[in-house]
């Protein structure tokens, strides 16, 4: 399948700071590739960037090809054409693009006819056709309802439905369950999956949760202090992690055991952009540090034994590896990189 | 043995909202209860109430045996001591401008208690290191504040933390180091837990009993194994299903 979005070398720096350094990946058009790591790393400047939102002080280089098209660091007036029509949107928070003075319905179909010449009626069809589309049950009526008469669940349906309303080629969605109740939560992903089916979106999906991005990604995108150290398949990535800090993650979160043992940790914390180590931005906090650590950065580079659950629809794309790590200690890592990681209690 | 903890009855009302519908459950010493449930379900009034930290209509909350509801805060003051909150937003729950050491002995300033050598004491039971002590909030990590507020919280030797979703703000990482902790100052001060929570995976590791809380209510209550191997209510069967679903 085409890819909707190809990311190649991306590189961002806010105040002369190099906060994303030399990011690739790819979103394929029906797929979900789920950009995971934690604050600081670098994955919601890189959305940014993808969306012609960075920061105006950031410095945006590299290449972004979105449906074929060069767009890194393109004016607004390049982006406007693209809004709604090519990339939608799913912030966090509902309320940062809904208006709290516009019926929801309203600004559902000023969405519709944003992108070109609709008849009123037919917008506001599409608007309650969207609304019914993300599951809100007497959709003709929510509609006139204000973001405030809408539960958090509702509105993020809502954000949901405007971003897909003009059938974009590609969904951003940065964080999009974070704030709501593990159970919204499920239904939210649930309706975002289904509406981007609908209309045969890729997903770029931005997430701290390995969980969320275990269970709803195609592919998974690992992230740490700006570069990419993981990236394949998102059931072998979260399944057998190879690089040391996605092993570290994974052994971190708790099992499915009782009784409150001691869960692994990764000691210290993520550099800072401004202050980087030299070498393995990861090698400092790492348990199997070897010498190159300490003064080259690893590339990322495929991994030397592809796993065996590998995919046969997967294999054969040699211009796709399924699974590449950055790491140079990756031959030298025990079969199960989440061993590398023990108890450790101080900060 | 009586429980540390006894809430019984409990109703709290907001105007015409009765946000708290006749709670009752107990906590243990050195026992973990979670209480879990979603967003304006009652779980966190339930634990302001449970703190003493607001009247409720009716009901009664009993620490050690002693009731706290209607007591003058006079006579109120030195039984706080003995229960703490810890919060979930680690920078919103410190001062902004006040620093880390002077954050943790801010109670014992309160209460009257000598400050000689406790700080540094509290910062290294928690793992911080003392050097931290002159620091303001936004010059640590999410982590180490949350450190920092339960060496706050520590600080007059309670026997009770109410935690109040205290890792939910932190990245996967720093979340396992502070339930490390957490688990760890238990065992070695036989602290009661009350611990508000809407992760399920977080409740199974780390509670002794959980209460199951929905629209005001408690409508199930049983030990962690019961409740995940044998769930009774409609409502805790749905929440577990929507862990399945999380973690395939």
């Amino acid at each position: 399948m085409s890819s909707v979005l190809e990311v190649r070398d991306l590189r961002v720096s806010v105040d002369g700071v190099p906060a994303v350094r030399g990011v690739s990946f790819d979103v394929r058009a029906g797929e979900v590739t789920a950009l995971v790591g934690e604050s600081g790393a670098g994955k919601s400047l890189t959305a940014r960037a993808v969306l012609g939102l960075a920061p105006h002080d950031a410095r945006v280089s590299g290449s972004v090809r979105l449906a074929g098209e060069e767009v890194a660091g393109a004016p607004p007036a390049v982006y406007r054409r693209l809004w709604g029509r090519r990339i939608g949107y799913v912030p966090q928070d509902a309320l940062t693009v809904l208006s709290p003075v516009h019926p929801v319905g309203g600004q559902l179909a000023a969405a519709v006819r944003s992108v070109g010449r609709v008849p009123r009626a037919e917008a506001r069809r599409r608007a309650v056709a969207a609304l019914e589309r993300v599951g809100i049950a007497d959709a003709g009526r929510r509609a006139r309802a204000y973001p405030h008469e809408f539960s958090g669940g509702m509105r993020q349906r809502a954000v949901i439905a405007m971003a897909l309303v003009n059938s974009p080629d590609l969904v951003v969605a940065d964080e999009p369950t974070t704030a709501l109740d593990p159970r919204v939560q499920a239904q939210v992903l649930r309706v975002l999956a289904e509406a981007r089916e609908a209309v045969g979106a890729g997903l770029l999906l931005i997430t701290h949760d390995l969980a969320v991005a275990r269970s709803h990604a195609d592919r998974a995108v690992v992230m740490y202090a700006g570069r990419v150290c993981e990236a394949g398949p998102a059931d072998e990535v979260f399944g057998s992690p190879r690089a040391p800090y996605t092993a570290g993650l994974v052994a971190s979160l708790p099992g499915a055991g009782f009784g409150g043992g001691p869960l692994p940790v990764i000691g210290g914390s993520p550099p800072l952009a401004s202050a980087l180590p030299a070498g393995c931005a990861f090698a400092p906090r790492c348990p199997a540090v070897g010498e190159a650590c300490g003064s080259v950065e690893p590339e990322l580079g495929f991994l030397p034994h592809p796993a065996p659950s590998r995919k046969s629809s997967d294999a054969g794309r040699a211009d796709e590896p399924a699974r590449t790590v950055a790491c140079h200690r990756v031959d030298a890592l025990p079969a199960a990189v989440t061993d590398l990681f023990t108890r450790e209690a101080r900060v | 043995m009586s429980p540390l903890l006894e809430v019984t009855d409990l109703v709290v009302r907001y105007g015409d909202h009765v946000a708290v519908d006749r709670v009752s459950f107990t906590v243990g010493e050195g026992e973990t209860l979670a209480l879990i449930g979603e967003s304006g379900c009652g779980k966190s009034s339930t634990a302001l109430a449970a703190l003493a930290l607001r009247r409720p209509e009716s009901g009664s909350v009993r620490f050690a045996g002693q009731e706290l509801t209607g007591l003058h805060e006079k006579l109120l003051r030195p039984l706080r001591a003995r229960f703490q909150p810890v919060f979930q937003d680690p920078y919103g729950s410190l001062g902004p401008r006040t620093t880390i050491g002077d954050a943790i002995a801010e109670p014992l300033r309160v209460h009257r208690r000598p400050l000689a050598g406790r700080v540094a004491e509290l910062m290294d039971l928690v793992g911080l290191d003392a050097s931290h002590a002159d620091r303001l909030p936004h010059e640590l990590s999410g982590g180490q504040c949350q450190r920092a507020g339960i060496a706050r919280a520590l600080a007059l030797g309670p026997q009770l933390l109410v935690l109040d979703e205290p890792v939910s703000a932190l990245d996967p990482s720093v979340r396992a180091g502070i339930l490390n902790l957490l688990t760890e100052l238990q065992e070695r001060l036989g602290l009661s837990y009350l611990f508000i929570c809407h992760d399920m995976a977080l409740v199974r590791h780390t509670a002794h009993r959980v209460a199951v809380m929905a629209d005001g209510r408690i409508v199930e209550t049983s030990t962690v194994r019961e409740l995940f191997t044998n769930p009774q209510h409609p409502y805790t069967r749905e929440l577990l299903d929507t862990e399945a679903e999380a973690t395939p």
